[in-house]
Protein backbone atom coordinates (compact mmCIF):
# COMPACT_ATOMS: atom_id res chain seq x y z
CA UNK A 1 0.00 0.00 0.00
CA UNK A 2 1.28 3.47 -0.83
CA UNK A 3 0.67 6.81 0.85
CA UNK A 4 -1.70 7.70 -2.00
CA UNK A 5 -3.79 4.56 -1.34
CA UNK A 6 -4.11 5.42 2.33
CA UNK A 7 -4.96 9.00 1.41
CA UNK A 8 -7.86 7.98 -0.84
CA UNK A 9 -9.18 5.59 1.81
CA UNK A 10 -8.85 8.40 4.32
CA UNK A 11 -10.88 10.62 2.10
CA UNK A 12 -13.79 8.17 2.18
CA UNK A 13 -13.59 7.86 5.97
CA UNK A 14 -13.60 11.65 6.32
CA UNK A 15 -16.60 12.03 4.01
CA UNK A 16 -18.45 9.37 5.96
CA UNK A 17 -17.62 10.55 9.49
CA UNK A 18 -17.86 14.29 8.87
CA UNK A 19 -20.89 13.87 6.61
CA UNK A 20 -19.53 16.18 3.93
CA UNK A 21 -19.33 15.05 0.29
CA UNK A 22 -17.07 17.92 -0.71
CA UNK A 23 -14.00 16.97 1.34
CA UNK A 24 -10.85 16.62 -0.76
CA UNK A 25 -7.83 15.74 1.35
CA UNK A 26 -4.20 16.10 0.40
CA UNK A 27 -1.07 15.32 2.38
CA UNK A 28 -0.82 18.87 3.72
CA UNK A 29 -4.43 19.13 4.94
CA UNK A 30 -4.81 20.12 8.61
CA UNK A 31 -7.79 20.45 10.91
CA UNK A 32 -7.94 24.16 10.08
CA UNK A 33 -8.72 23.39 6.44
CA UNK A 34 -11.79 21.24 7.09
CA UNK A 35 -14.75 23.00 8.65
CA UNK A 36 -16.28 20.08 10.52
CA UNK A 37 -12.97 18.73 11.82
CA UNK A 38 -12.95 19.70 15.52
CA UNK A 39 -11.57 17.98 18.59
CA UNK A 40 -14.65 15.79 18.87
CA UNK A 41 -14.95 14.65 15.28
CA UNK A 42 -11.20 14.09 15.43
CA UNK A 43 -11.80 11.27 17.93
CA UNK A 44 -14.54 9.84 15.73
CA UNK A 45 -12.08 9.85 12.82
CA UNK A 46 -9.47 8.08 14.93
CA UNK A 47 -11.94 5.37 15.91
CA UNK A 48 -12.98 4.87 12.27
CA UNK A 49 -9.33 4.64 11.17
CA UNK A 50 -8.40 2.29 14.00
CA UNK A 51 -11.26 -0.01 13.14
CA UNK A 52 -10.55 0.06 9.40
CA UNK A 53 -6.87 -0.90 9.70
CA UNK A 54 -7.19 -2.82 12.96
CA UNK A 55 -4.51 -0.76 14.69
CA UNK A 56 -4.33 1.28 17.90
CA UNK A 57 -2.88 4.71 18.45
CA UNK A 58 -1.44 6.04 21.70
CA UNK A 59 -2.40 9.48 22.95
CA UNK A 60 1.07 10.89 22.32
CA UNK A 61 1.13 9.51 18.76
CA UNK A 62 -2.14 11.26 18.11
CA UNK A 63 -0.79 14.58 19.31
CA UNK A 64 2.38 14.29 17.24
CA UNK A 65 0.60 14.24 13.84
CA UNK A 66 0.51 17.72 12.35
CA UNK A 67 -1.30 16.97 9.09
CA UNK A 68 -2.99 14.22 7.09
CA UNK A 69 0.29 13.18 5.43
CA UNK A 70 1.99 12.47 8.78
CA UNK A 71 -1.04 10.46 9.84
CA UNK A 72 -0.93 8.39 6.64
CA UNK A 73 2.75 7.68 7.19
CA UNK A 74 2.05 6.80 10.81
CA UNK A 75 -0.45 4.20 9.67
CA UNK A 76 1.88 2.74 7.06
CA UNK A 77 4.58 2.38 9.72
CA UNK A 78 2.16 0.64 12.05
CA UNK A 79 0.96 -1.72 9.32
CA UNK A 80 4.56 -2.52 8.37
CA UNK A 81 5.37 -3.27 12.01
CA UNK A 82 2.42 -5.66 12.20
CA UNK A 83 3.73 -7.82 9.33
CA UNK B 1 -6.48 45.53 44.32
CA UNK B 2 -9.47 45.78 42.06
CA UNK B 3 -9.12 47.16 38.54
CA UNK B 4 -12.01 49.51 39.29
CA UNK B 5 -10.41 51.01 42.40
CA UNK B 6 -8.58 54.21 43.13
CA UNK B 7 -5.48 52.23 44.13
CA UNK B 8 -5.24 50.64 40.71
CA UNK B 9 -5.79 54.01 39.12
CA UNK B 10 -2.55 55.12 40.79
CA UNK B 11 -0.77 51.76 40.61
CA UNK B 12 -1.06 51.33 36.83
CA UNK B 13 0.53 54.59 35.63
CA UNK B 14 3.33 54.37 38.21
CA UNK B 15 4.18 50.80 37.26
CA UNK B 16 3.87 51.65 33.56
CA UNK B 17 6.30 54.58 33.80
CA UNK B 18 8.83 52.72 35.95
CA UNK B 19 8.62 49.73 33.59
CA UNK B 20 9.38 51.63 30.39
CA UNK B 21 11.68 54.35 31.70
CA UNK B 22 13.60 52.97 34.68
CA UNK B 23 13.85 49.19 34.53
CA UNK B 24 13.96 49.05 30.74
CA UNK B 25 17.68 48.33 30.51
CA UNK B 26 17.62 44.55 30.47
CA UNK B 27 15.35 41.54 30.58
CA UNK B 28 16.22 40.48 34.09
CA UNK B 29 15.37 43.88 35.49
CA UNK B 30 12.08 43.94 33.57
CA UNK B 31 11.01 40.54 34.89
CA UNK B 32 12.11 41.22 38.45
CA UNK B 33 10.07 44.40 38.38
CA UNK B 34 6.97 42.63 36.94
CA UNK B 35 7.31 40.04 39.68
CA UNK B 36 7.60 42.64 42.44
CA UNK B 37 4.67 44.65 41.06
CA UNK B 38 2.54 41.49 40.77
CA UNK B 39 3.23 40.39 44.35
CA UNK B 40 2.46 43.91 45.54
CA UNK B 41 -0.79 43.90 43.52
CA UNK B 42 -1.89 40.59 45.02
CA UNK B 43 -0.57 41.32 48.50
CA UNK B 44 -2.83 44.38 48.63
CA UNK B 45 -5.75 41.97 49.22
CA UNK B 46 -4.07 39.60 51.57
CA UNK B 47 -0.30 39.18 51.71
CA UNK B 48 -0.60 35.85 53.58
CA UNK B 49 -1.87 34.06 50.50
CA UNK B 50 1.23 35.06 48.55
CA UNK B 51 2.76 32.01 50.18
CA UNK B 52 0.33 29.79 48.24
CA UNK B 53 1.30 31.35 44.93
CA UNK B 54 4.93 30.95 45.90
CA UNK B 55 4.40 27.29 46.83
CA UNK B 56 2.68 26.58 43.53
CA UNK B 57 5.45 28.45 41.67
CA UNK B 58 8.44 26.80 43.29
CA UNK B 59 7.05 23.27 43.12
CA UNK B 60 6.26 23.43 39.41
CA UNK B 61 9.55 25.19 38.68
CA UNK B 62 11.46 22.31 40.29
CA UNK B 63 9.21 19.60 38.83
CA UNK B 64 9.64 21.10 35.36
CA UNK B 65 13.42 20.87 35.66
CA UNK B 66 13.22 17.33 37.04
CA UNK B 67 11.00 16.20 34.15
CA UNK B 68 13.48 17.70 31.70
CA UNK B 69 16.40 15.88 33.35
CA UNK B 70 15.17 12.34 32.84
CA UNK B 71 14.14 10.37 29.76
CA UNK B 72 12.30 7.73 31.76
CA UNK B 73 8.63 8.23 31.02
CA UNK B 74 7.52 6.55 34.23
CA UNK B 75 9.54 8.95 36.37
CA UNK B 76 8.34 11.90 34.30
CA UNK B 77 4.77 10.80 34.90
CA UNK B 78 5.40 10.61 38.63
CA UNK B 79 6.61 14.21 38.66
CA UNK B 80 3.56 15.24 36.65
CA UNK B 81 1.25 13.58 39.18
CA UNK B 82 3.11 15.31 41.99
CA UNK B 83 2.33 18.64 40.34
CA UNK B 84 -1.35 17.64 40.20
CA UNK B 85 -1.25 16.75 43.89
CA UNK B 86 0.32 20.07 44.89
CA UNK B 87 -1.84 22.36 42.74
CA UNK B 88 -5.13 20.54 43.02
CA UNK B 89 -4.34 19.86 46.69
CA UNK B 90 -4.09 23.60 47.38
CA UNK B 91 -7.24 24.19 45.37
CA UNK B 92 -9.28 21.40 46.95
CA UNK B 93 -8.25 22.26 50.48
CA UNK B 94 -9.01 25.96 50.24
CA UNK B 95 -12.03 25.79 48.00
CA UNK B 96 -13.79 22.46 48.42
CA UNK B 97 -12.77 21.04 51.81
CA UNK B 98 -15.80 22.31 53.75
CA UNK B 99 -18.17 21.35 50.95
CA UNK B 100 -17.00 17.74 51.02
CA UNK B 101 -17.12 17.60 54.83
CA UNK B 102 -20.66 18.96 54.91
CA UNK B 103 -21.90 16.65 52.18
CA UNK B 104 -20.20 13.71 53.86
CA UNK B 105 -21.84 14.50 57.21
CA UNK B 106 -25.20 14.83 55.51
CA UNK B 107 -24.72 11.49 53.80
CA UNK B 108 -23.70 9.81 57.05
CA UNK B 109 -26.78 11.19 58.79
CA UNK B 110 -28.96 10.01 55.93
CA UNK B 111 -27.80 6.45 56.36
CA UNK B 112 -28.27 6.66 60.11
CA UNK B 113 -24.80 7.35 61.40
CA UNK B 114 -24.44 10.03 63.98
CA UNK B 115 -21.73 12.02 62.35
CA UNK B 116 -20.45 15.26 63.64
CA UNK B 117 -17.52 16.33 61.54
CA UNK B 118 -16.54 19.88 62.06
CA UNK B 119 -15.68 22.15 59.20
CA UNK B 120 -12.74 24.53 59.23
CA UNK B 121 -13.01 28.24 58.86
CA UNK B 122 -11.14 28.64 55.62
CA UNK B 123 -11.00 31.87 53.67
CA UNK B 124 -11.00 31.39 49.92
CA UNK B 125 -7.78 32.90 48.55
CA UNK B 126 -8.64 35.12 45.63
CA UNK B 127 -7.73 33.87 42.15
CA UNK B 128 -6.78 30.40 43.37
CA UNK B 129 -8.68 28.56 40.61
CA UNK B 130 -6.89 30.61 37.98
CA UNK B 131 -3.22 30.55 38.87
CA UNK B 132 -3.17 26.89 39.93
CA UNK B 133 -4.48 25.96 36.47
CA UNK B 134 -1.95 28.17 34.74
CA UNK B 135 0.94 26.66 36.68
CA UNK B 136 -0.39 23.19 36.00
CA UNK B 137 -0.42 23.90 32.27
CA UNK B 138 3.34 24.52 32.47
CA UNK B 139 4.14 21.11 33.91
CA UNK B 140 1.75 19.36 31.52
CA UNK B 141 3.26 21.17 28.52
CA UNK B 142 6.77 20.29 29.68
CA UNK B 143 5.69 16.68 30.17
CA UNK B 144 4.20 16.62 26.67
CA UNK B 145 7.44 18.12 25.32
CA UNK B 146 5.61 21.12 23.94
CA UNK B 147 7.83 23.38 26.00
CA UNK B 148 11.37 23.17 27.30
CA UNK B 149 11.61 23.56 31.09
CA UNK B 150 13.00 26.92 32.14
CA UNK B 151 15.94 27.50 34.49
CA UNK B 152 15.05 31.14 34.96
CA UNK B 153 13.16 31.29 38.25
CA UNK B 154 12.41 35.02 38.16
CA UNK B 155 10.81 34.80 34.71
CA UNK B 156 8.84 31.74 35.73
CA UNK B 157 7.60 33.34 38.94
CA UNK B 158 6.62 36.45 36.97
CA UNK B 159 4.74 34.24 34.47
CA UNK B 160 2.75 32.62 37.28
CA UNK B 161 1.89 35.84 39.08
CA UNK B 162 1.61 38.30 36.15
CA UNK B 163 -0.74 40.87 37.71
CA UNK B 164 -3.05 41.71 34.76
CA UNK B 165 -4.31 38.13 34.63
CA UNK B 166 -3.44 36.75 38.07
CA UNK B 167 -6.79 36.85 39.83
CA UNK B 168 -9.33 35.99 37.11
CA UNK B 169 -7.50 35.02 33.96
CA UNK B 170 -7.34 34.68 31.03
CA UNK B 171 -5.68 31.45 32.17
CA UNK B 172 -2.70 31.38 29.84
CA UNK B 173 -0.86 28.35 28.50
CA UNK B 174 2.74 28.20 29.54
CA UNK B 175 3.76 27.51 25.94
CA UNK B 176 2.37 30.86 24.76
CA UNK B 177 2.97 33.17 27.74
CA UNK B 178 6.26 31.95 29.24
CA UNK B 179 8.30 32.52 26.03
CA UNK B 180 7.13 36.15 26.11
CA UNK B 181 8.84 36.50 29.49
CA UNK B 182 12.10 35.15 28.06
CA UNK B 183 12.41 37.96 25.49
CA UNK B 184 12.99 41.60 26.31
CA UNK B 185 9.85 43.65 25.60
CA UNK B 186 10.02 46.68 23.32
CA UNK B 187 7.48 49.45 23.55
CA UNK B 188 4.96 49.19 20.68
CA UNK B 189 2.84 52.27 20.10
CA UNK B 190 0.09 50.60 18.03
CA UNK B 191 -0.31 47.76 20.53
CA UNK B 192 -0.46 50.24 23.39
CA UNK B 193 -3.20 52.23 21.66
CA UNK B 194 -5.14 49.00 21.20
CA UNK B 195 -4.56 48.20 24.85
CA UNK B 196 -5.98 51.56 25.91
CA UNK B 197 -9.04 51.11 23.69
CA UNK B 198 -9.64 47.70 25.20
CA UNK B 199 -9.20 48.98 28.76
CA UNK B 200 -11.63 51.86 28.12
CA UNK B 201 -14.22 49.50 26.65
CA UNK B 202 -13.73 47.05 29.51
CA UNK B 203 -14.36 49.76 32.09
CA UNK B 204 -17.47 50.85 30.20
CA UNK B 205 -18.84 47.30 30.27
CA UNK B 206 -17.97 46.85 33.93
CA UNK B 207 -18.85 50.19 35.51
CA UNK B 208 -21.72 51.26 33.28
CA UNK B 209 -23.41 48.04 32.16
CA UNK B 210 -22.56 45.33 34.68
CA UNK B 211 -22.71 47.37 37.86
CA UNK B 212 -25.96 49.10 36.88
CA UNK B 213 -27.56 45.78 35.96
CA UNK B 214 -26.35 44.50 39.34
CA UNK B 215 -28.58 47.02 41.15
CA UNK B 216 -31.69 45.43 39.62
CA UNK B 217 -30.38 41.87 39.73
CA UNK B 218 -29.40 42.01 43.40
CA UNK B 219 -32.80 43.41 44.33
CA UNK B 220 -34.79 40.90 42.36
CA UNK B 221 -32.72 37.86 43.36
CA UNK B 222 -32.57 39.11 46.94
CA UNK B 223 -36.28 39.67 47.54
CA UNK B 224 -38.22 37.12 45.52
CA UNK B 225 -38.10 34.48 48.23
CA UNK B 226 -40.05 36.63 50.66
CA UNK B 227 -43.06 37.28 48.54
CA UNK B 228 -44.86 36.67 45.35
CA UNK B 229 -42.96 38.61 42.82
CA UNK B 230 -44.42 38.83 39.35
CA UNK B 231 -42.93 36.19 37.07
CA UNK B 232 -42.26 38.82 34.48
CA UNK B 233 -40.04 40.77 36.86
CA UNK B 234 -38.20 37.57 37.77
CA UNK B 235 -37.65 36.89 34.09
CA UNK B 236 -36.35 40.42 33.54
CA UNK B 237 -34.06 39.88 36.53
CA UNK B 238 -32.67 36.72 34.96
CA UNK B 239 -32.10 38.38 31.59
CA UNK B 240 -30.40 41.32 33.28
CA UNK B 241 -28.15 38.90 35.15
CA UNK B 242 -27.18 37.28 31.86
CA UNK B 243 -26.22 40.71 30.54
CA UNK B 244 -24.47 41.57 33.81
CA UNK B 245 -22.31 38.46 33.91
CA UNK B 246 -21.22 38.95 30.30
CA UNK B 247 -20.44 42.64 30.72
CA UNK B 248 -18.69 41.95 34.03
CA UNK B 249 -16.45 39.10 32.97
CA UNK B 250 -15.77 40.12 29.37
CA UNK B 251 -15.20 43.66 30.65
CA UNK B 252 -12.70 42.34 33.18
CA UNK B 253 -10.99 40.30 30.45
CA UNK B 254 -10.76 43.33 28.18
CA UNK B 255 -9.07 45.31 30.96
CA UNK B 256 -6.68 42.43 31.74
CA UNK B 257 -5.70 41.90 28.08
CA UNK B 258 -5.44 45.66 27.52
CA UNK B 259 -3.19 46.19 30.55
CA UNK B 260 -0.97 43.30 29.44
CA UNK B 261 -0.64 44.95 26.00
CA UNK B 262 0.64 48.12 27.68
CA UNK B 263 3.50 46.04 29.07
CA UNK B 264 4.25 44.35 25.74
CA UNK B 265 2.44 41.07 26.35
CA UNK B 266 -0.17 39.38 24.21
CA UNK B 267 -2.74 37.38 26.17
CA UNK B 268 -5.31 35.10 24.60
CA UNK B 269 -8.80 36.18 23.58
CA UNK B 270 -11.17 35.19 26.38
CA UNK B 271 -14.55 36.08 24.84
CA UNK B 272 -15.52 35.92 21.20
CA UNK B 273 -19.00 37.50 21.37
CA UNK B 274 -20.67 34.44 22.97
CA UNK B 275 -24.16 35.90 22.79
CA UNK B 276 -24.04 35.72 19.00
CA UNK B 277 -23.89 31.92 19.26
CA UNK B 278 -26.64 29.80 17.76
CA UNK B 279 -25.96 26.64 19.79
CA UNK B 280 -24.79 25.81 23.31
CA UNK B 281 -21.73 24.08 21.86
CA UNK B 282 -20.87 27.30 20.07
CA UNK B 283 -21.43 29.44 23.15
CA UNK B 284 -18.81 27.37 24.98
CA UNK B 285 -16.33 27.98 22.18
CA UNK B 286 -16.87 31.72 22.65
CA UNK B 287 -17.39 32.02 26.43
CA UNK B 288 -14.45 32.12 28.84
CA UNK B 289 -12.31 30.57 26.12
CA UNK B 290 -9.16 30.29 28.24
CA UNK B 291 -10.82 27.97 30.74
CA UNK B 292 -13.09 26.07 28.34
CA UNK B 293 -10.12 25.36 26.05
CA UNK B 294 -8.00 24.38 29.08
CA UNK B 295 -10.55 21.74 30.02
CA UNK B 296 -10.97 20.74 26.37
CA UNK B 297 -7.26 20.07 25.89
CA UNK B 298 -6.29 18.68 29.29
CA UNK B 299 -9.45 16.83 30.32
CA UNK B 300 -12.02 16.39 27.57
CA UNK B 301 -9.65 15.21 24.82
CA UNK B 302 -7.91 12.60 27.00
CA UNK B 303 -11.33 11.39 28.18
CA UNK B 304 -12.61 11.16 24.62
CA UNK B 305 -9.50 9.25 23.71
CA UNK B 306 -9.82 6.91 26.65
CA UNK B 307 -13.49 6.11 26.02
CA UNK B 308 -13.23 6.13 22.23
CA UNK B 309 -14.28 2.53 21.70
CA UNK B 310 -17.38 2.83 23.88
CA UNK B 311 -19.58 3.92 20.98
CA UNK B 312 -22.07 6.68 21.79
CA UNK B 313 -21.35 6.41 25.52
CA UNK B 314 -17.75 7.24 24.70
CA UNK B 315 -18.97 10.64 23.51
CA UNK B 316 -21.61 11.32 26.17
CA UNK B 317 -19.57 10.35 29.25
CA UNK B 318 -16.59 12.65 28.53
CA UNK B 319 -18.83 15.57 27.55
CA UNK B 320 -21.03 15.40 30.62
CA UNK B 321 -18.11 14.69 32.94
CA UNK B 322 -16.05 17.58 31.57
CA UNK B 323 -18.83 20.13 31.82
CA UNK B 324 -19.91 19.01 35.26
CA UNK B 325 -16.33 19.55 36.38
CA UNK B 326 -16.20 22.94 34.62
CA UNK B 327 -19.35 23.83 36.56
CA UNK B 328 -17.82 22.64 39.83
CA UNK B 329 -14.65 24.60 39.06
CA UNK B 330 -16.68 27.79 39.69
CA UNK B 331 -17.30 26.95 43.30
CA UNK B 332 -18.20 24.45 46.00
CA UNK B 333 -21.94 24.51 45.49
CA UNK B 334 -24.47 22.13 43.96
CA UNK B 335 -25.78 24.99 41.83
CA UNK B 336 -22.54 25.04 39.82
CA UNK B 337 -22.54 21.27 39.44
CA UNK B 338 -26.10 21.31 38.10
CA UNK B 339 -25.26 24.26 35.84
CA UNK B 340 -22.39 22.31 34.27
CA UNK B 341 -24.33 19.06 34.12
CA UNK B 342 -27.19 20.65 32.18
CA UNK B 343 -24.77 22.17 29.69
CA UNK B 344 -23.09 18.78 29.25
CA UNK B 345 -26.46 17.15 28.59
CA UNK B 346 -27.54 19.86 26.16
CA UNK B 347 -24.27 19.50 24.24
CA UNK B 348 -24.70 15.73 24.05
CA UNK B 349 -28.16 16.28 22.59
CA UNK B 350 -26.74 18.77 20.11
CA UNK B 351 -24.08 16.28 19.15
CA UNK B 352 -26.51 13.49 18.38
CA UNK B 353 -28.98 15.73 16.59
CA UNK B 354 -26.25 17.09 14.31
CA UNK B 355 -27.38 15.21 11.21
CA UNK B 356 -31.06 15.97 11.76
CA UNK B 357 -30.27 19.62 12.29
CA UNK B 358 -28.20 19.66 9.11
CA UNK B 359 -31.21 18.35 7.15
CA UNK B 360 -33.47 21.00 8.66
CA UNK B 361 -30.88 23.66 7.84
CA UNK B 362 -31.05 22.77 4.16
CA UNK B 363 -34.82 23.11 4.04
CA UNK B 364 -35.46 26.41 5.77
CA UNK B 365 -34.06 29.90 5.15
CA UNK B 366 -30.75 30.68 6.81
CA UNK B 367 -32.03 33.57 8.92
CA UNK B 368 -34.86 31.43 10.32
CA UNK B 369 -32.46 28.64 11.22
CA UNK B 370 -30.01 30.92 13.01
CA UNK B 371 -32.65 32.92 14.85
CA UNK B 372 -34.33 29.72 16.03
CA UNK B 373 -30.97 28.35 17.14
CA UNK B 374 -30.20 31.62 18.91
CA UNK B 375 -33.55 31.67 20.75
CA UNK B 376 -33.20 28.09 21.98
CA UNK B 377 -29.59 28.68 23.03
CA UNK B 378 -30.43 31.87 24.91
CA UNK B 379 -33.45 30.25 26.56
CA UNK B 380 -31.24 27.50 27.98
CA UNK B 381 -28.51 29.98 28.88
CA UNK B 382 -30.87 32.30 30.79
CA UNK B 383 -32.38 29.48 32.83
CA UNK B 384 -29.07 27.84 33.64
CA UNK B 385 -27.70 31.25 34.63
CA UNK B 386 -30.50 31.49 37.22
CA UNK B 387 -29.11 28.30 38.76
CA UNK B 388 -25.60 29.78 38.51
CA UNK B 389 -26.67 32.94 40.32
CA UNK B 390 -28.89 31.41 43.01
CA UNK B 391 -27.52 30.79 46.52
CA UNK B 392 -28.62 27.17 46.52
CA UNK B 393 -30.61 24.67 44.49
CA UNK B 394 -33.87 25.16 46.40
CA UNK B 395 -33.85 28.86 45.69
CA UNK B 396 -32.94 28.23 42.06
CA UNK B 397 -35.83 25.82 41.54
CA UNK B 398 -38.24 28.15 43.32
CA UNK B 399 -37.11 31.06 41.20
CA UNK B 400 -37.66 29.16 37.95
CA UNK B 401 -41.00 27.79 39.14
CA UNK B 402 -42.13 31.27 40.16
CA UNK B 403 -41.42 32.59 36.67
CA UNK B 404 -43.81 30.07 35.14
CA UNK B 405 -46.37 30.13 37.97
CA UNK B 406 -47.24 33.76 37.71
CA UNK B 407 -45.65 35.15 34.62
CA UNK B 408 -48.41 37.71 34.15
CA UNK B 409 -49.71 37.97 37.70
CA UNK B 410 -49.03 41.16 39.53
CA UNK B 411 -49.69 40.37 43.17
CA UNK B 412 -49.17 43.57 45.11
CA UNK B 413 -48.00 42.22 48.42
CA UNK B 414 -45.77 44.51 50.34
CA UNK B 415 -42.46 43.16 49.20
CA UNK B 416 -43.53 42.91 45.61
CA UNK B 417 -44.73 46.43 45.49
CA UNK B 418 -41.55 47.54 47.11
CA UNK B 419 -39.49 45.91 44.41
CA UNK B 420 -41.67 47.23 41.67
CA UNK B 421 -41.62 50.65 43.23
CA UNK B 422 -37.85 50.56 43.55
CA UNK B 423 -37.44 49.30 40.05
CA UNK B 424 -39.75 51.98 38.78
CA UNK B 425 -37.84 54.59 40.67
CA UNK B 426 -34.62 53.44 39.10
CA UNK B 427 -36.39 53.07 35.79
CA UNK B 428 -37.47 56.66 35.81
CA UNK B 429 -34.00 57.94 36.49
CA UNK B 430 -31.73 55.23 35.19
CA UNK B 431 -33.65 52.26 33.82
CA UNK B 432 -34.59 53.80 30.52
CA UNK B 433 -31.05 54.96 30.00
CA UNK B 434 -29.70 51.57 31.05
CA UNK B 435 -31.77 49.91 28.37
CA UNK B 436 -30.30 52.25 25.76
CA UNK B 437 -26.78 51.72 27.10
CA UNK B 438 -27.15 47.94 26.89
CA UNK B 439 -28.39 48.33 23.34
CA UNK B 440 -25.42 50.59 22.58
CA UNK B 441 -22.97 48.00 23.93
CA UNK B 442 -24.40 45.18 21.84
CA UNK B 443 -24.58 47.32 18.68
CA UNK B 444 -20.94 48.43 18.99
CA UNK B 445 -19.82 44.85 19.64
CA UNK B 446 -21.85 43.66 16.66
CA UNK B 447 -20.06 46.16 14.43
CA UNK B 448 -16.63 45.00 15.62
CA UNK B 449 -17.49 41.31 15.92
CA UNK B 450 -14.80 40.28 13.42
CA UNK B 451 -12.08 41.57 15.76
CA UNK B 452 -10.66 40.17 18.97
CA UNK B 453 -12.40 42.82 21.07
CA UNK B 454 -15.57 44.85 20.68
CA UNK B 455 -14.16 48.35 20.40
CA UNK B 456 -11.39 48.22 17.82
CA UNK B 457 -11.83 51.73 16.43
CA UNK B 458 -9.88 52.41 13.28
CA UNK B 459 -11.28 55.53 11.66
CA UNK B 460 -9.19 57.07 8.91
CA UNK B 461 -9.55 60.45 10.59
CA UNK B 462 -7.93 60.29 14.06
CA UNK B 463 -10.26 63.02 15.26
CA UNK B 464 -13.23 60.63 15.02
CA UNK B 465 -11.47 58.10 17.24
CA UNK B 466 -11.04 60.78 19.86
CA UNK B 467 -14.72 61.74 19.62
CA UNK B 468 -15.56 58.15 20.50
CA UNK B 469 -13.01 57.91 23.30
CA UNK B 470 -14.37 61.01 24.98
CA UNK B 471 -17.95 59.87 24.45
CA UNK B 472 -17.26 56.58 26.20
CA UNK B 473 -15.45 58.40 28.98
CA UNK B 474 -18.40 60.75 29.33
CA UNK B 475 -20.83 57.81 29.46
CA UNK B 476 -18.73 56.25 32.22
CA UNK B 477 -18.71 59.50 34.22
CA UNK B 478 -22.42 60.17 33.69
CA UNK B 479 -23.88 56.70 34.11
CA UNK B 480 -21.17 54.73 35.88
CA UNK B 481 -21.93 53.01 39.15
CA UNK B 482 -18.95 53.94 41.29
CA UNK B 483 -19.42 51.70 44.28
CA UNK B 484 -16.37 49.57 43.37
CA UNK B 485 -18.25 46.30 43.15
CA UNK B 486 -16.07 43.22 42.88
CA UNK B 487 -15.90 41.38 39.61
CA UNK B 488 -18.13 38.29 39.70
CA UNK B 489 -15.34 35.92 38.67
CA UNK B 490 -12.98 37.06 41.45
CA UNK B 491 -14.77 34.71 43.83
CA UNK B 492 -14.00 31.64 41.73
Amino acid sequence: MTVQDVLSQFNEIFIDVLDDEDIKLNLETTADDVEEWDSLSHIQLIVAIENKYDIRFTASEMESYRNVGEMCNGILNKLAAKV
Amino acid sequence: MLFNSLEFFLFLPIVFLLYWFIVNRNLKLQNTFVLAASYFFYGWWDWRFLSLIFLSTISDFILGILIGKTDDQKIQKRYLYLSFVVNLGILIFFKYFNFFIEEFSRLSEAIGLNANYSTLSIILPIGISFYTFQTLSYTIDVYKKQLAPTNDFISFAAFVSFFPQLVAGPVERASTLLPQFLKKRQFDYTKSVEGCQQILWGFFKKIVIADNCALFVNDIFGYYEYGEVSGLILLIGAVLFVIQIYADFSGYSDIAIGVAKLFGFQLMQNFNFPYHATSTTEIWRKWHISISSWFRDYLNKPLFFYFRHWGNYGLIIPLILTFTIIGFWHGANWTFIVYGLIHGIVMSIELFSKKTRKKIRKKIPKWLNSSMGWLITMFIWVFTCIIFRAENMTLAVNYIAAIFDNLFVLDMTQVTSRIIFQSLLITLTKGKVLFLLILFMFVIEWIYRKYTYGFKLNFKIPFLNWVFYYSILLLIILFGEFSQQEFIYFQF
